[in-house]
């Protein structure tokens, strides 16, 4: 997966980085800063997008790690805070915005991580109440058997009893993750999950949608909430039948999740570009989109709400209690899909408190 | 140093002629009243390639004295030429192509010198993507690289076309020219007949043949190809909305806010007036049974 590891000599002293060179077996390569890695490897690259994802560029962050999700303009948002720990993914999809979003296109790790606890645990003493991720321009866990970094993450966070850290991931590598049964704050694993016809179709590299459900249920046993997103919901010939199997899938592997997301499949246009040359296989833009008023393109509205209403009615018949929010969509499509109540659902309290609720 | 020679001393070589727009007539003007005022630029010993002024020397008669900046290092020359022609008339982005292509095939630069030097002094990022870019615009069928050139298609699109076939390229020429095709409508009606091929599973030639010259707008007839349910539906919001337009503001993404109207108060008697076309529409039984059929009776 990772195939080079290139030093910036700010992260040189840090005894993280032979860690992380030694599990990966590999020499590091090193370099003055992520400015010599743009201007002596990555313009280089015939493909800098896909051959990016197999350079870990290991340096140091200077800035805040730990930030509100900006969510979209006009969309509900989800009150939800990212730790921007490690930015890009070793995995490559076909829909994955960081295609078009992110200006350096080597994995780049923060090996400060000393400095991000000293940051998360100021905040973390200041909320009674806070969901946390790190996948926002990262996949938590696909790098865990080089870096351990989500395991070290989850063993600090889960001693705060109020906070929520969900791992988000497309792998299987829950393994080596601490047990958190007994531990005060709550440690959740996300997966995004779609049919296997989407998984082979358009993400390259990740793990099959099986050996993900089988990590949750591994992932259970130790203790873990659960969480699933079905994001992005993509419209190919059968997918009605296909999501609402993967719905039956998931909730025969678990009785009731910490929570669950459904998103139509949307876009930038710059990612069009991205799509039509890296994916030429991709099924991806066969859909009928119209552009909305944050820019993106989203499906067609009323096929949409068709759809969601499917989704939602299985998941509430199979699943009651389970949480169940959209991402990125506006509070009209929240009411048409789950009522005219749906924003202020007592099930989505405990993850959706407003900004300031949760402040001491 | 400025030296002078006769036009039929110079060496005009095509492939170091990179100008493939039209000559612009103040141009033309100027050289013929004034003459030749800024020195050639050009390069060798006793046989001076010009790489700067094809487009002047081309007013002059062959026994005319030109003034000539005689650069001896070729990659000096080019530079010194690259520089004065971005600053007085930028290149086009496939003209750019042409003369990377060209300095790579005659073995002026390598790559490195290309993306560290050329590229940058282009105006072009001076990374390996932009360069095989250049190269791939080579591909173009000339017709279509014409009219492409005309249009000062960017590299990007020019790029991807020079990916189809050749018989697809030239199905497309003859889509452009015939129809007239701005630049940004090329570009769209190109996005929507590689969606309808891929839809269709047929080739560019098929679709194009099954549109109807005299109907509507030939981009309008590919949308309802590719989008015929999108199309459809605003349509139908379009025909039920209709009246209303230019009186009430209405979100254009067709999203869920659709009839969520706004409109300005500017007079008091106004708010009357748009009262009442709120409960015209509110009272619309087409309306009614559009929002329906789509959203059900919640």
């Amino acid at each position: 997966m990772i195939e080079r590891i290139f030093v910036t000599e700010a992260a040189v002293q840090y005894a993280y980085v032979k860690k992380i060179c030694d599990r990966a077996g590999l020499e590091p390569e090193f370099i003055r800063d992520d400015a010599a890695y743009r201007r002596d490897i990555e313009r280089f690259l015939t493909d800098p997008v896909g051959q990016g994802k197999h350079h870990l560029l290991l340096d140091v962050f200077r800035g805040e790690f730990f930030r509100k999700c900006p969510g979209t303009r006009g969309k509900v948002c989800c009150n939800y805070y990212v730790i921007d720990q490690t930015s890009n993914c070793p995995f490559d999809c076909s829909y994955c915005f960081l295609q078009s979003y992110l200006n350096l296109r080597a994995i780049r790790f923060a090996v400060n991580v000393e400095d991000l606890f000293r940051e998360l645990e100021a905040v973390f003493r200041r909320h009674r109440f806070i969901r946390v991720g790190t996948g926002e321009l990262a996949d938590s866990l696909a790098l865990e058997p080089l870096t351990g970094f989500g395991g070290m993450l989850m063993e600090f966070a889960v001693e705060f009893p109020g906070v929520v850290l969900e791992l988000k991931t497309k792998s299987s590598n829950v393994d080596e993750l601490p047990d958190v049964r007994t531990k005060p704050g709550r440690g959740v694993i996300g997966w995004t999950l779609e049919p296997a016809h989407v998984v082979s179709n358009e993400e390259r590299g990740t793990a099959t949608l099986e050996e993900r459900l089988a990590a949750s249920s591994r992932a259970a046993k130790k203790g873990y909430g659960i969480a699933f997103h079905l994001d992005p919901v993509v419209f190919f010939p059968g997918f009605e039948e296909a999501y609402l199997n993967l719905v039956e899938q998931i909730f025969s592997h678990h009785e009731k999740l910490d929570w669950m997301s459904l998103a139509g499949f949307r876009y930038e246009p710059a990612l069009k570009s991205y799509v039509e040359e890296r994916f030429p296989n991709s099924e991806l833009l066969d859909g009928e989109f119209l552009r909305c008023s944050d820019g993106k393109f989203r499906y067609l509205f009323p096929e949409r709400i068709r759809f969601f209403r499917r989704l939602v009615e299985k998941v509430k018949q199979l699943s009651p209690k389970t949480p169940l929010y959209f991402c990125m969509e506006d509070a009209r499509t929240w009411k048409l899909v789950m009522g005219e109540k749906a924003l202020t659902d007592p099930v989505l309290t405990p993850i959706f408190l407003r900004e300031g609720d949760d402040e001491e | 140093m400025i030296e002078y020679f006769q036009k039929k001393h110079l060496i005009k070589d095509t492939r170091f002629n990179f100008r493939k727009a039209d000559v612009p007539a103040d141009l033309a003007k100027s050289v013929q009243l004034e003459g030749i005022l800024v020195p050639l630029i050009a390069t060798g010993d006793r046989e001076p390639v010009v790489l700067d002024g094809y487009r002047r020397l081309g007013f002059l008669k062959e026994e005319e004295t030109v003034p000539v900046q005689l650069i001896r290092d070729r990659k000096a020359a080019l530079r010194a030429s690259v520089e004065l022609n971005m600053l007085a008339s930028p290149y086009s982005e496939m003209e750019k192509a042409c003369m990377v292509s060209s300095v790579l095939e005659n073995r002026w630069m390598d790559d490195r010198e290309i993306l560290d030097t050329l590229l940058p002094r282009l105006g072009l990022k001076g990374q390996q993507i932009v360069l095989d870019s250049c190269l791939t615009v080579r591909l173009l069928d000339s017709k279509l690289s014409e009219v492409l050139a005309a249009r000062k298609a960017p590299l990007k699109f020019a790029a991807r076309l020079s990916r189809e076939t050749l018989d697809e390229q030239l199905v497309l020429t003859d889509f452009f020219s015939i129809h007239r095709l701005s630049l940004s409508r090329m570009v769209q009606a190109y996005d929507l007949l590689v969606l309808v091929r891929k839809a269709e599973n047929n080739n560019f030639s098929a679709i194009i043949r099954n549109l109807v010259e005299e109907k509507e707008d030939v981009l309008e007839q590919l949308r309802q190809k590719r989008f015929p349910r999108a199309s459809e539906y605003k349509k139908q919001l379009g025909s039920l909305l209709g009246p209303y337009q230019g009186k009430l503001s209405f979100p254009e993404d067709l999203e869920g806010d659709a009839f969520r109207f706004s409109c300005q108060l500017k007079y008091p008697g106004d708010a009357r007036k748009y009262a009442a076309m709120l409960r015209e529409i509110s009272e619309n039984d087409e309306i009614f049974h559009f929002l329906s059929e789509y959203f059900g009776n919640d």
